[in-house]
């Protein structure tokens, strides 16, 4: 009887304390194929193409510069990040192509809407120039 | 001499059998060179316009296949009608919802509804040519064509029709398009409109010709103009008197997103059915025949 109370008593806090957890978002975790790819395009050429894609795509969630503060933010779950830090800059040109590409969860895959590679690779030049 | 024709015969059996593998060989030789040649990367310009048409005209964009698109388009009444706050709450005001399903990358097919006669559309839109990033083709060439049906209930005093056939309308255009600068695109279209019936003396067919084009002021946000001149000359209207060879005049500004076009513009046209607008309009843009008018298109990958 006394373990059974002890159990119920551990089982009570261990649920309490479940409630002040926030669901951690999982690592991103970018295949190594993606991780090294080379951006085939000049970073300094065609931005303001890149910029359009940007601002047509992604910035109704990501926000105009990239905060993660776009006007449908709001109603998304996961963590958009902030495109102005520098960690998520210190992230490979690869890695940011691949989670544009690909995407997970929210984030929608993006071969559809924008089937050819170089625009996709524009847009990961041009949120290169979000940094602050 | 039996002999000699049978030799003949075989000769000539003999020169078929080499001219068959000619024949038969050469698909394979010229599909060697081809493959030869693509080694070149020829990349195709980016797409000329935001959506699939420019206001009263069809643009010579495509989309992926596997990719619907669904139209709305909305024509108020005149904004010279009195008390109708700018035709807002017009009479004659016109609607068509359409739905198109792109089977390949380069060909569409569509239906859609309009108030306006009752009026149902099937359309097919296909790409001849792509303008490429190199200029070696320096233009797009699209092919636009529909089928419409009047359905009107054919009562007197709506619409009489003889025969089925009566009802049928039907419209080709070719769509020139190019894509000058990421900003700057134009687009010239030379079509026919041929009605099946038409009122005593009339044409049943129209050449005419549209020039279209956009100018980007801002990433989603562009400046639009469709000139659209008939060419074959109609009669007027002996009752009415007006005129049904006014061009076609219309300004807007298109708003863009990832998966919507959002289009509002000023016009003469209120047909949207392409062929009810080159031939049966008697609106004339500078003399009380304006109209404002929205496009919404919502684009769905699948």
């Amino acid at each position: 009887m006394k373990t059974i109370k002890i159990f119920t008593i551990v089982g009570i806090f261990s649920f309490i304390s479940f409630s002040f957890t926030t669901i951690m978002q999982d690592k991103w975790i970018v295949p190594a194929k993606y991780e090294n790819m080379k951006n085939p395009t000049n970073p300094k050429e065609d931005l303001a193409i890149g910029k359009s894609l940007y601002n047509k795509h992604c910035k109704s969630c990501h926000g105009k510069e990239g905060y993660g503060d776009g006007t449908k933010a709001d109603g998304l779950k996961g963590d958009l990040g902030d495109f102005s830090t520098a960690e998520f800059q210190s992230q490979s040109d690869g890695a940011l192509y691949y989670k544009t590409t690909i995407g997970r969860d929210d984030m929608p895959e993006f071969t559809k809407k924008i089937p050819d590679d170089e625009d996709r690779w524009l847009i990961v030049n041009y949120m290169r120039t979000l940094q602050e | 001499m039996a002999r000699r024709t049978t030799n003949l015969k075989t000769l000539q059996m003999k020169n078929y059998k080499i001219l068959l593998f000619t024949f038969l060989i050469v698909p394979l030789l010229s599909f060697s060179q081809k493959k030869a040649k693509d080694s070149i990367v020829e990349k195709p310009e980016r797409p000329a316009f935001e959506s699939s048409s420019i206001i009263d005209n069809q643009t010579n964009v495509l989309f992926n296949k596997n990719t619907l698109e669904v139209v709305m388009q909305h024509r108020f009444g005149l904004m010279d009608e009195e008390n109708s706050l700018l035709g807002i709450y017009g009479a004659n005001s016109n609607i068509r919802i359409g739905l198109s399903y792109s089977i390949l990358d380069w060909v569409t097919v569509g239906y859609g509804i309009t108030k306006k006669n009752r009026v149902s559309d099937f359309n097919l839109k296909a790409g001849i040519l792509r303008q490429t990033r190199s200029g070696s083709t320096p233009f797009s060439l699209t092919y636009y064509g529909n089928i419409a049906i009047d359905g009107r209930s054919g009562s007197a005093n709506d619409g009489v029709f003889l025969t089925r056939q009566d009802r049928y309308s039907y419209f080709h255009q070719l769509i020139l398009a190019r894509r000058f600068s990421p900003k700057f695109s134009m687009q010239i279209a030379p079509s026919l409109s041929h009605y099946n019936a038409v009122d005593y003396g009339y044409e049943n067919d129209r050449i005419s010709v549209a020039l279209g084009g956009r100018l980007k002021i801002s990433p989603q946000t562009s400046i639009l103009f469709d000139y659209s001149q008939p060419i074959t000359s109609l009669e007027d209207d002996p009752d009415t008197g007006l005129s049904y060879n006014n061009p076609g005049i219309s300004l807007g500004v298109e708003f863009s997103t990832s998966a919507h076009a959002f289009q509002i513009f000023i016009t003469n046209f209120n047909g949207i059915v392409p062929q009810q607008n080159y031939m049966k309009n008697t609106n004339d843009f500078f003399d009380k025949g304006m109209l404002i008018g929205f496009n919404i298109t919502r684009v769905y990958n699948f």
